[in-house]
């Protein structure tokens, strides 16, 4: 399949056209600096979003995307990836521990040992996708 | 803003902590002093204490089994430190009820609700971590089926 994409300048528009193309094939682009980098999904451990910017972690660096966390959510679901808070989707691959709170919330370490909080709303997802509900 | 989220974030968890243990040991008190006809005494002071005790209880166990600091020591230390703790500050309400209203407070059902309280605790503790311990286990079955569908 070849796809062709004809435009006078690159603008905001094409260039998240093309992000979306690349997830079809597992991929994502990420901005580190004023390079580019082409990303394997399954190297990414959480998404999340600070002040409209939205950010991929990976074991070692942290890129920028210019899609939209929602954008994400959809493309990503099958890649077993869940939305943990309103600002964050977690690789559920990438997911060393869980850790129930009181109050129905979960606390998740990442391979890399970073702490996550999953809000009560989206605990369920984990639950679902370890059978418990 | 920051300070804010964060402060939340401290207190939710010990507001549902001193709401689930305020509340068993409310249910005991009134489940006491109804089995025995109004024999127990029953007063407002020990019902404050009762939740004095529940909200202390719940900043010890966030303190000593639910903040960074103190994951570098063992569990059963913490557990302990945490027990201590609530056992001591039920000690202090009941010594401070008992010299506010000596005839009404009633040391031996004071001594049986601390008692119970601190039962509560570990009780609470104990689910928690299983849940815990149990979520994790899911979680490797999961990584294991997971592994065997690419394979």
């Amino acid at each position: 399949m070849e796809i062709t994409i004809r435009c006078r300048q690159t603008n905001d528009a094409v260039i998240r056209m093309l992000e979306m193309l690349r997830m079809t094939d597992r991929k994502l682009t990420g901005h580190l600096g004023n390079q580019t980098y082409i990303l394997d999904v399954g190297q990414i451990l959480y998404i999340d979003t600070v002040e409209k910017r939205t950010f991929l972690y990976t074991d070692t660096e942290v890129y920028e995307t210019p899609l939209r966390l929602y954008e994400l959510e959809e493309r990503l679901e099958s890649c077993d990836f869940f939305r943990a808070s309103k600002s964050s989707i977690i690789n559920f691959n990438q997911i060393q521990s869980l850790k129930s709170e009181f109050g129905g919330t979960m606390q998740v370490t990442m391979t890399n040992g970073e702490c996550l909080n999953v809000s009560r709303q989206y605990a369920k997802t984990i639950k679902e996708k370890l059978g418990c509900l | 803003m920051k300070d804010i989220i964060r402060c939340y974030r401290i207190l939710k968890p010990v507001c549902i902590h001193t709401s689930y243990i305020f509340t068993s040991l409310s249910v005991l008190y009134l489940a006491a002093y109804g089995l025995s006809g109004g024999q127990i005494p029953f007063s407002t002071g020990l019902l404050w204490g009762l939740l004095a005790f529940s909200a202390v209880s719940a900043g010890l166990w966030k303190l000593f089994l639910g903040s960074r600091p103190f994951r570098r020591l063992p569990y059963l230390l913490r557990l302990t430190l945490y027990l201590c703790g609530a056992a001591l500050w039920g000690f202090v309400i009941l010594n401070l009820l008992q010299s506010l209203s000596r005839a009404e407070t009633g040391q031996n059902v004071g001594m049986l609700i601390l008692t119970v309280g601190l039962l509560c605790c570990v009780c609470l503790e104990l689910f928690n971590r299983y849940r815990t311990h149990m979520y994790n286990e899911l979680l490797k079955q999961y990584k294991k089926r997971k592994d065997r569908q690419k394979v």
